[in-house]
């Protein structure tokens, strides 16, 4: 072991006091927002930063008990699981027959996908109002009318993701599988998904935080009485005032799912996965 | 168990670059076939293609009598070992060895045909699976038993050694029992020591099974303790096929003497004289003089240029010495290397180095100046030209 000299320490501490410095600055907001969820009105406004006088579960019941709350978490619970699992679903099997397959025109379908990450929402607003409206497909207005455009726009950055992870398999490994057995399906089924789960982790994350905030879409394709929880929060917005505590502990009940899927999920971001496969 | 026939094939890359060409070979059932030869040459092309993983530019490859161009590897019953082993990472020993077999349709043998009802067929697929299971069970704990891994079963391959890695490999092919078993350069990862037992563990296995095995190599050692025949390729093209002594004997050409045996065959630039009716080989610091059997075949070389091959063993070995009127080389020691059961010189002959496998008992210093005899009738004479091999 390295002598622990002066030097040491110095760099150590100033080491721990950024990252204590960051830990606050990303930790803090939470903190406010969760304290502020069990706060009295009249309290938030007094004292705003501090420990809460009095822990009430009162804004937490007054947000559940109104119906559209609630009914807008549900949307957003199946709209967002669904989305991501058709669009993880989708992209796994592009992403592998770009990776691995060898057919004619792949590399411009590809180039295709990704072109299609840079194409701004906003631009699709409209041409998809118009398409999913009552002169063209009709299904505007549901939750359906979100799906398309969700799972659309998740497609380029996972199947570029996807591929990577797929291109980077050891060709052995497959080779192996296919004199084992397998279809080109059997290898992607069997060796390529297992060993990718860190990428579809991933890609699972980050597809689901986007959908369960997306607000644009959200904000022009949905009909009255049919709400994801983006919208939903704009309601406790008044003309003039925001009901901060009822805010709060709404944005509480937001943030959970996103954190059950962040738990489970990096669970399988387990590195070096693939060690011990072949000898480098 | 089969015959793999291999007819005029030939490997083309993109880009136009020729792997493999005009190859054929039959390997018959039941052999162990080694392939060897430099890197680059096309041995893992040719497998790859025998195991169905790269296409087949021209030709047609037969296993057992099916014609297997057009066959995907898993329908062409053939197993395979990788250099780097090539195990899943995500699974244990067992489900390793176990997993070509769960991918195979599996026939129940005394399955009854035809079937009433939904519970009926329901109870019947359940009870296959049992079977399966049964049967893949039987099968992994006998190839364990075969390769003596079984305490390693539930192991993943990151915990498991090299040498043990290769033999969860090889494994995985036994289980199999296919009709042939290919080999790209298995023991290459390995050290020495296990090298060599491994070699002989595949050597054994193929005795125990009997089964046809394609084996690649670059190393000669590999190639020639272990083939019932050997093929020697360069540049994707076959050299010679014949049994390891055949090869080491009789090789075709120059590139085929040179590559088998450690150390290698000496060979010097001389052309060929007549003295007094007798045909010799002739080179600036030495004149041999040819035996008279040799006339026929060397006559049409008298005054060109050969070149002369003769093997370490065959100069100033115990059996060479003892030739009566054996002719000589005389030389300079220049480095003397004792392995105990015989000693290897360096010797210089005028501009030529070359190498003598000596009685280990024989006293010379360096520096000195010796004769070395040449057992005539084990050295050979080959065409500048063609490099072929003319006695
Ligand atoms: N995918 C490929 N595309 C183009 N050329 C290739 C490809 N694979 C191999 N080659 C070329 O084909 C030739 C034969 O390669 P191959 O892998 O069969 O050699 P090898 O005899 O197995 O050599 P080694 O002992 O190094 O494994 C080489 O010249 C190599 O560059
Ligand atoms: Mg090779």
């Amino acid at each position: 072991m390295k002598k622990f000299t002066c030097r040491h320490l110095v760099f150590f501490c100033l080491r721990h006091a950024v990252l204590a410095g960051f830990l606050l600055a990303t930790a803090y907001p939470l903190v406010w927002m969760a304290m502020t969820a069990f706060r009295t009105e009249g309290d938030a406004q007094a004292r705003p930063l501090g420990l809460p006088q009095q822990w009430v579960m009162t804004n937490l019941a007054e947000v559940l008990r109104s119906g559209e709350f609630s009914s807008a978490y549900a949307n957003s619970l199946m709209l967002c699981s669904a989305s991501v699992a058709i669009a993880v679903v989708l992209a796994a099997l592009a992403a592998f027959a770009f990776a691995q397959l060898r057919f004619r025109g792949s590399h411009v379908l590809f180039l295709l996908f990704l072109v299609g990450m840079m194409i701004p929402v906003h631009v699709t607003l409209i041409p998809l109002n118009r398409l999913l409206g009552v002169d063209g497909l009709g299904i505007k207005g549901g939750l359906v009318a979100l799906a398309g455009p969700y799972i659309g726009f998740a497609l380029p950055i996972s199947i570029l993701i996807l591929r990577g992870a797929f291109a980077a398999l050891p060709p052995d490994l497959l080779d192996a599988s296919r004199v084992d057995g397998c279809s080109a399906w059997g290898v992607f089924r069997h060796v390529a998904l297992p060993l990718s789960r860190p990428a579809l982790a991933t890609v699972v994350i980050f597809n689901f935080l986007t959908m369960w905030n997306e607000f644009a879409f959200a904000l022009t394709l949905l009909g009255p009485g049919c709400e994801t929880l983006p919208l939903a929060l704009t309601r406790f917005k008044g003309e003039h005032d925001i009901q901060i505590t009822q805010t709060s502990a709404a944005l509480v009940l937001v943030v959970i799912p996103l954190i059950i899927v962040y738990v489970f999920a990096q669970k399988h971001i387990i590195r070096g996965l693939t060690a011990g496969a072949v000898k480098e | 168990m089969a015959q793999v026939k291999l007819e005029g094939v030939g490997k083309i890359y993109p880009g136009n670059v020729r792997a493999v060409k005009d190859f054929n070979l039959t390997i018959n059932d039941g052999e162990f076939m080694v392939m060897v030869g430099p890197s680059g040459c096309g041995k893992s092309t040719t497998l790859r293609m025998v195991a169905g993983l790269e296409e087949i530019s021209e030709g047609t490859i037969t296993i057992g009598d099916r014609v297997v161009n057009n066959v995907l590897p898993k329908d062409r019953d053939i197993a395979m070992v990788f250099q780097n082993y090539a195990l899943y990472p995500d699974k244990t020993v067992y489900e390793n060895m176990a997993f070509c077999l769960k991918m195979r349709k599996f026939q129940n043998p005394n399955a009854a045909p035809g079937s009433d009802g939904f519970l009926t067929n329901l109870f019947s697929w359940w009870k296959l699976r049992q079977l399966k299971k049964a049967e893949i069970n039987r099968r992994v704990m006998e190839a364990a038993d075969i390769l003596g891994i079984e305490e390693l079963l539930e192991r993943r391959p990151k915990a498991l050694s090299g040498g043990q890695r290769q033999r969860v490999a090889v494994g995985r092919c036994i289980v199999r029992n296919p009709k042939v078993f290919l080999f790209d350069e298995p023991l290459s990862n390995l050290d020495a020591k296990m090298r060599v037992q491994m070699r002989t563990e595949i050597s054994r296995l193929h005795n125990r099974l009997q089964t046809t095995m394609i084996y690649v190599t670059h190393d000669q050692t590999e190639a020639m303790t272990m083939g019932d025949r050997i093929v020697v390729m360069k540049d994707g093209l076959i050299q010679q096929v014949a049994t390891p002594s055949d090869l080491y004997d009789n090789p075709k050409n120059i590139f085929v003497a040179g590559f088998i045996g450690t150390p290698p065959m000496n060979f010097f630039d001389a052309t060929i004289e007549s003295k007094n009716g007798q045909l010799i080989v002739k080179e600036d610091s030495f004149s041999l003089v040819t035996p008279p059997e040799w006339k026929s075949k060397i006559e049409r070389y008298t005054g060109k240029k050969i070149v002369f091959g003769v093997r370490p063993e065959h100069v100033g070995s115990p059996t060479a010495e003892a030739l009566d009127n054996a002719p000589k080389i005389p030389a300079t020691v220049e480095v003397i290397e004792p392995m105990g059961s015989e000693t290897y010189l360096y010797m210089k002959a005028g501009a030529n180095g070359f190498i003598a496998r000596v009685d280990p008992h024989r006293t010379c210093e360096v520096g000195d100046s010796i004769d070395l005899a040449v057992m005539m009738r084990s050295a050979h004479v080959f065409d500048v030209d063609t490099t072929e091999c003319v006695v």
